[in-house]
């Protein structure tokens, strides 16, 4: 078998002393993809860009070997190399956003690509360009190609990217987290695009990606890895039915599913790039690690090119030798879905928490007609023009020990509303009721009285806490603010015990922001957010910047500290995994408006309403049996201008006249499910 | 656009207004116009009849802004305010101490400054952003960090001395130009060699060294990953993608500055001897002529002004995102 | 009351010596904050930087001399205070100060720069160049003994210096040595390989060379004019001395007096948004929009009247002068604080923004108490940057302010005042160089160091370019 890309024992060296990879060897055929999976920090990203040799300043390729078609990489002159960056393999990244020159048409920046790599110039080359937009699904590509890429939606630039990727014809596409930065929608439309691009050109794909679920969609092969190292490879079948090395399991395990119990978790981090290791790297945090897994590094077991895995429980264990994917035909059609099995618990799901007592079911929150519109002004004399209605018209209930989860893409105006009801944004309209209290237009005093009973946790762990403040003063902040608890030493005491609440060391006070990792300050907000006895916390999107394996530490908590105060949940997310795993409620935005509610095994089992349903279908996920995939057209437009009528009109599969005169009423359903959609799917 | 540009127009007018009230408050009510003619006649030797003359051979003899013994309109117009401040919207800056009209010195003084000021800036603007991308093409190497060596070392040293020493190395040890002057036609090229040069000179340390720094900052950006990804060679990459970038933020420091050009420069021209309004500033200000000083900050400040604006002309010109946002 | 001179605390002093107060209490703020301890270890580390703060901390010992002002008592008389104000500098230097020729001389020279007609001691008349007064007039027959003399001196010079380098050398590895508990021999080694978390090696490197620089100049200034005379016969070595004091007051001072307000409106603007955004906006775009040297020039010329039309206000001539100076601090201030205030307010429109700033209003903690506790330390880096970076503009803008007639008191000794007295001396024939040449070397060291440490105070502050190496 010759494959179309050899890596073999690939050392990268950052300034520092860092070595961000550590010997990865992986092959990738054509036709492949190739999957290579891992949390943050374990030099995945840094691979591909030593594949491409375009690395930082100042970092390196320390040893190793690069074949691409049997040319070997690390001997070519850089201008050797420019020959094959975006001719023999090109790369996407992960900022769409960012990844396109902002001055330069996107015509232009493809053009750039054809004429570097031997296409043609001129007239044919724009031609050309044009094709490829059209290729990659842009719709009126000719006249596309004189716009910027400020006036393209994220998913466009992703889009313009794989053209200008395609433009040297590439035997080999990197993609480093193409959709990362992409709603779930879009995220489906980009990867569609991926696959069959690969399937019509017959490319090899290395795919680079956090999400498992998109690895059990996308990939022919899986390389996991962790710390700079591939620890298991194989074939996505193979894979998924049977993950072999501990971590692989553990990082698929701690997926959230309805119905789960308490998540697996890994404890620990990943280990600082600079570190030596003298043998397995994932032993501290392996809950199998042996005596010799601290001395000795693991070899691999198993055959190459088949399913093999770098640990030392394997050692005795003869792996099976199944078909070598490299040679299987390529990835299935986007349209079925792929079923995995094997991985889970045959069991039935444990139903959701057991119904709880005391207090629970109280109305805590009532939002009603909330509305939240920011002005446009334009013109000679700043006249406003128009406004972003971002929040119109929302209505919800928050229960006391119960969790309301807030669920659309991003721009639908989730995270407004939030800061709307904690008067974070003044609202424009519409009722926000606490405890039967409404808080429009209460005095300074009374509306800091009430603070105490609301709190918020935010979505950016590295954002949300000062990094000037101690974590105790972070801490202790609202306390004093609210002037909860009078003598230092009361404080001191409840810091010490939040600390523990939210499991941390209470010797940790004295410690600065930066010291802690993504998920300890994620803890360190809760804490925070904790110590003022709140009765309502407001959840903004509060893991989705987090690894999946401390996804699953912050959301056990979440769900462990309900469980302690009866703490009622707002919880905006856009991932419905999470919201399908901890929420009670759930309420479906769409450009400002909910367009379906109810409990969340009736919304997210049996979508009523074609958004959730598609929304739903979008979500890639590694379980058997996974819903048929709805791909949505176009992006969704933008809350200056929402279309009239129903706003989802114009992506709507069932759409008809009806939808693009009038807004649908809202109608109810029974057992608390309401819906605004004129033609909603049967039950 | 043209609304944008009417727009910006009216935003500048209260900024105008605000220049104007600042230089009255400072020229009449910081200090009388009593308190001035004391320090122009002498302190020792004052007589309130010598007070009385100097006021009203300037007309500082009427109310600051409310005249009550004049008529009708008059009682506004007929004051200090009016006269000394308002008046210089319409052009009017009146008469400098030796008796010349002030607006009329400005306009023959402009020429000269501009002769000097427009190549100094254009051979600057060209000089340093070349040495800039220079200095990023070799980032990291030995030419790099000299490089940067030679800004900080350029930019520590006061412009007085470029002036000084290359006086005194050119003009008086190798008679090479003229230590100082202005001459007629073709002749000016003799004197002005000197000044440009060493204006030029003077400014590279700085601005090259800054230039650098925003070219670094965009050579770290994601678009320019991409286009080497591409393939693109690093002069395509620099000369392709990262000047135009590079150019928004280098246009906020320039533009603004073309129509101070007019201003010309202190400095040089009083040490070249050379009759711009640079040096007739520098003259006022010995001289103690405060309607000059004055006329000069008022002028200033418009050019500025305009300054502005063409600034944000500019960025649409280069910025697509700016162009379509109007 | 038996002090044999009046202590005189004149505005700059007081506010120096409050900078230099609060810089030591900063030291101790920073001590107890360990992300502020980790830049400044930043700083420590950085050779470069270590060898400009060592040249600065030489300039800053001289400058705080020179602000140690007192009257001394006349003599006789019992409480009559003389009416001209010293410093501690000119005390020290007092041979200096007070070996005043008739007219220009050379440096080293014992003759004057210009021929006179002499009178001999028979009688007859010649035009010679007449002997100094002060230097080498310790010599009887300078053509025979100056250079022999002037070598003697210097050698004597450096051996005092390398001896007193010495000994700093064997302090500083006994310090390190006790710091890091191993031996001074292992001390001496880590030094010598820059292998100590200070860049100790750089700063012994340095006091080395100024050393080597200044130890001659120590020896010789007593008995000669080492950087010649100038026009009015002063010791030129005496005035540069005298120039840094000037430099560094309108180097820090100007940027300490705009800095509160600089400070609150940009946070003010920022933070707040809406109308007192609007009207600082409109307040330093209208400030702004006056070219800086002319703003600067209206306002001396008005502050000259000011303090012209009111002799009364002031006992002696260096108070005089000395209000001067700070109102030319003020002024300066005035001008440029508007830069720092943007650079703020788009610091705080950015950090308002940030989540914890959405946790601390979602506690209900007032506007006030959100800039005070969480904006302004979150922006403290950045007004430290643009002190250090400020210092070195202002001392070049300095010379050239006093060189066009708005900068200092004409008596206030300052570089600018040494360029404007010296300007036409190149063109005499033969030229007089030596006092451009003392006022060039002594302020390119004193900015180019300032420049170089704030460079790596930068490097070491600005969490973006630290990213991006």
């Amino acid at each position: 078998m010759t494959a179309l890309l050899e890596v073999s024992d690939l050392k990268v060296e950052l300034p520092g002393g860092l070595r961000p990879v550590d010997g990865v060897s992986l092959a990738v055929g054509a036709g492949e993809t190739y999957a290579l999976v891992g949390e943050s920090g374990c030099g995945k990203s840094m691979t591909a860009l030593a594949l491409m040799r375009l690395l930082p300043e100042g970092g390196g390729i320390a040893g190793g070997q690069v074949l691409l078609s049997g040319q070997d990489l690390r001997a070519l002159t850089e201008a050797d190399m420019r020959r094959v960056r975006g001719g023999a393999m090109a790369m996407i990244f992960q900022e769409p956003a960012t990844s396109l020159n902002p001055v330069m048409p996107v015509g232009r920046q493809i053009m750039e690509a054809l004429a570097r790599h031997g296409g043609p110039g001129g007239a044919a080359g724009r031609a050309r360009a044009a094709a490829l937009l059209a290729a990659v699904g842009i719709p009126d590509a000719e006249a596309r190609l004189d716009e910027f890429p400020f006036r393209l939606s994220g998913g466009m630039k992703q889009r313009v990217m794989i053209a200008m990727a395609l433009a040297g014809e590439p035997g080999l596409l990197v993609a480093d987290e193409p959709t990362t930065a992409l709603d779930v929608t879009i995220q489906a439309q980009v990867l569609e695009l991926l696959a069959r691009i690969q399937r019509e050109r017959g490319m090899g794909m290395l795919l680079i990606t956090h999400d498992l679920g998109v690895v059990a969609n996308m990939a022919s092969r899986v390389g996991v890895m962790y710390a700079g190292q591939v620890v298991e490879e194989g074939g996505r079948e193979t894979f998924f039915q049977a993950p072999l090395h501990p971590y692989s399991r553990r990082l698929i395990s701690a997926l959230p599913r309805p119905g789960a119990g308490r998540l697996e978790t890994i404890p620990g981090t990943v280990p600082p790039l600079g570190r030596a290791f003298s043998g397995c790297r994932f032993s501290e945090r392996c809950l199998e690690a042996m005596p010799r897994c601290q001395t000795e590094e693991p070899a691999w077991h198993g055959p190459e090119g088949g399913h093999r895995v770098r640990c030392h429980l394997y050692m005795s264990v003869p792996l099976a030798c199944p078909t070598s994917v490299v040679d299987a035909p390529s990835p299935p059609d986007r349209g079925e879905r792929v079923g995995v099995r094997g991985i889970f618990p045959s069991h039935p799901p444990s139903p959701l928490p057991s119904p709880r007592t005391r207090g629970e079911g109280d109305t805590l929150l009532a939002v009603r007609d909330l509305q939240v519109h920011f002005p446009v002004r334009k013109g000679l004399l700043r006249r406003q023009v128009g406004q972003v209605k971002a929040v119109d018209g929302i209505s919800l209930t928050v229960q006391a020990g119960r969790t309301l989860a807030l669920v659309g893409e991003s721009g639908c105006g989730k995270t407004t509303a939030g800061k709307a009801m904690l008067r974070l944004i003044e609202p424009t309209g519409g009722q926000v009721l606490f405890a039967g209290e409404d808080l429009a237009g209460l005095s300074g005093g009374r509306m800091r009285a009430l603070r105490a009973g609301m709190q918020m946790i935010f979505q950016d762990p590295y954002g949300s806490l000062d990094p000037r403040m101690r974590v105790g003063d972070i801490i202790a902040e609202g306390i004093s603010a609210l002037g909860l608890e009078a003598g230092r030493e009361a404080r001191e005491r409840r810091v010490a015990g939040l600390l523990a609440d939210v499991g941390l060391s209470p010797e940790m006070v004295g410690r600065y922001p930066h010291e802690f990792s993504g998920g300890q300050r994620q803890r360190i907000a809760i804490a925070r957010a904790l110590a003022v006895q709140p009765r309502l916390l407001v959840c903004d999107e509060p893991t989705s910047a987090l690894d999946v394996s401390v996804q699953a530490q912050i959301l056990n908590l979440v769900r462990e500290l309900q469980d302690r105060f009866k703490l009622g949940y707002l919880f905006i997310s856009h991932n419905l995994a999470v919201v399908e795993y901890l929420a009670h409620e759930v309420a479906v935005m769409y450009l400002g408006r909910v367009v379906e509610t109810g409990p969340v095994r009736d919304v997210l089992s049996r979508p009523r309403h074609p958004y959730t349903k598609a929304l739903l279908s979008a979500v890639p996920t590694v379980e058997p049996g996974g819903r048929p995939r709805i791909i949505l057209k176009g992006d969704m437009p933008s809350p200056m201008a929402p279309p009239p009528g129903c706003h989802f009109h114009p992506r709507c599969p069932r759409a008809r006249p009806l939808c693009a005169e009038r807004f649908p009423e809202e109608t109810a359903l029974g057992q608390g499910h309401k819906l605004a959609c004129h033609f909603p799917i049967s039950g | 656009m043209l609304a944008y540009i009417l727009r910006r127009l009216l935003h500048a007018l209260p900024i105008l207004i605000g220049v104007n009230l600042i230089t009255f408050a400072l020229f009449f009510v910081v200090n009388t116009p009593d308190d001035m003619a004391r320090m122009q006649l002498g302190i020792k030797r004052v007589t309130p009849e010598a007070i009385a003359r100097w006021k009203a051979e300037r007309g500082y003899d009427r109310p600051l802004i409310w005249n009550e013994k004049a008529e009708g309109l008059g009682k506004a117009t007929n004051t200090i305010f009016f006269a000394k401040s308002v008046r210089m919207f319409a052009g009017d800056f009146g008469r400098a101490d030796d008796g010349r009209d002030i607006a009329r010195e400005i306009r023959m003084r402009m020429g000269p400054s501009l002769a000097i000021a427009l190549p100094v800036f254009l051979l600057g603007l060209y000089a340093s952003v070349s040495f800039a991308l220079l200095l990023v093409f070799f980032r990291g190497t030995v030419l790099d960090f000299w490089g940067v060596a030679a800004c900080v070392a350029l930019m520590s040293i006061s412009s007085l001395f470029y002036i000084i020493g290359g006086q005194f190395l050119v003009s008086k040890l190798w008679h090479l130009v003229p230590i100082s002057g202005y001459g007629e036609g073709l002749d000016v090229a003799r004197f002005l060699a000197l000044p440009v040069i060493i204006s030029v000179l003077a400014g590279l340390g700085s601005s090259a060294r800054w230039y650098r720094t925003i070219f670094l900052e965009e050579i770290g950006k994601d678009y320019v990953r991409t286009a080497r990804a591409k393939g693109l060679s690093e002069l395509a990459v620099l000369f392709g993608h990262v000047l135009r970038n590079a150019m928004i933020p280098i246009l906020t420091g320039v533009v603004v500055v073309i129509p101070l050009l007019f201003m010309g420069s202190l400095i040089t021209e009083s040490f070249f001897g050379i009759p711009g309004l640079g040096s007739y500033t520098i003259d006022a200000i010995n001289a103690q002529d405060f309607a000059v000083v004055k006329a000069m900050v008022f002028i200033g400040s418009m050019l500025y002004i305009v300054g502005l604006l063409l600034t944000d002309i500019s960025y649409t010109l280069v910025d697509p995102r700016v162009r379509f946002e109007r | 009351m038996s002090l044999p001179f009046l202590p005189v605390l004149l505005w700059t002093d007081a506010l120096l010596f409050a900078l230099l107060a609060a810089a030591v209490a900063a030291g101790f703020y920073v001590r107890r904050r360990e992300y502020l301890m980790l830049a400044w270890r930043r700083v420590a580390g950085d050779g470069l930087g270590m060898a400009a703060a060592t040249v600065l901390a030489l300039f800053l010992v001289v400058g705080l001399l020179d602000s140690l002002h007192y009257r001394s008592r006349l003599e006789g008389a019992g409480t009559v205070w003389s009416v001209e104000v010293e410093s501690a500098l000119d005390a020290l230097a007092e041979p200096l100060r007070r070996q005043v020729e008739k007219t220009y001389s050379a440096p080293l020279a014992d003759r004057l720069f210009s021929k006179e007609t002499l009178e001999r001691p028979d009688g007859s008349q010649v035009r010679d160049y007449p002997r100094l007064k002060w230097g080498a007039a310790h010599l009887s027959d300078p053509e025979a003994g100056l250079a022999g003399d002037v070598a003697r001196r210097m050698v004597k010079g450096e051996a005092v210096g390398l001896v007193l380098w010495l000994l700093i050398v064997a302090a500083v590895t006994r310090t390190v040595a006790r710091r890091e508990s191993i031996s001074p021999g292992e001390a001496w080694r880590r030094i010598r390989r820059r292998e100590t978390p200070w860049a100790w090696r750089s700063v012994l490197l340095t006091l080395g060379v100024m050393l080597f620089l200044a130890a001659p100049l120590a020896a010789l200034s007593g008995h000669y004019h080492v950087f010649g005379t100038d026009k009015v016969g002063q010791d030129v070595f005496f005035l540069t001395l005298k120039s840094i004091r000037t430099a560094l007051v309108i180097g820090t001072l100007t940027t300490l007096i705009m800095l509160p307000f600089a400070a609150a409106l940009g946070i003010l603007a920022g933070y707040l948004g809406g109308w007192v955004d609007d009207v600082i906006q409109y307040v330093y775009t209208t400030l702004n929009s006056i070219p800086g040297v002319l703003l600067i020039a209206a306002a001396v010329l008005m502050m000259q009247v000011v303090i012209d039309n009111h002799p009364q206000w002031f006992a002696t001539a260096a108070e005089r002068a000395d209000a001067r100076l700070l109102a030319l601090c003020f002024i300066l201030g005035i001008t440029s604080w508007t830069g720092l205030c943007r650079l703020l307010r788009g610091e705080a429109l950015k950090l308002r923004e940030l989540e914890f700033i959405q946790a601390a209003r979602a506690f209900g903690v007032s506007p006030g108490g959100i800039m005070l506790r969480h904006i302004l330390p979150n922006v403290m880096h950045i007004v430290l940057i643009s002190l250090v970076m400020d210092f070195s503009g202002l001392v070049l803008a300095e010379a050239v302010l006093s060189y066009v007639g708005i900068g200092v008191d004409p008596n206030t000794v300052s570089f600018g005042t040494m360029i404007n007295a010296a300007r036409m001396e190149l063109a005499r024939e033969p030229a007089v160089w030596w006092s451009l040449a003392a006022a060039f070397s002594f302020m390119l060291a004193l900015v180019l160091s300032a420049n170089l440490f704030a460079d790596s105070v930068r490097d070491a502050f600005d969490p973006r370019l630290r990213a991006r190496t």
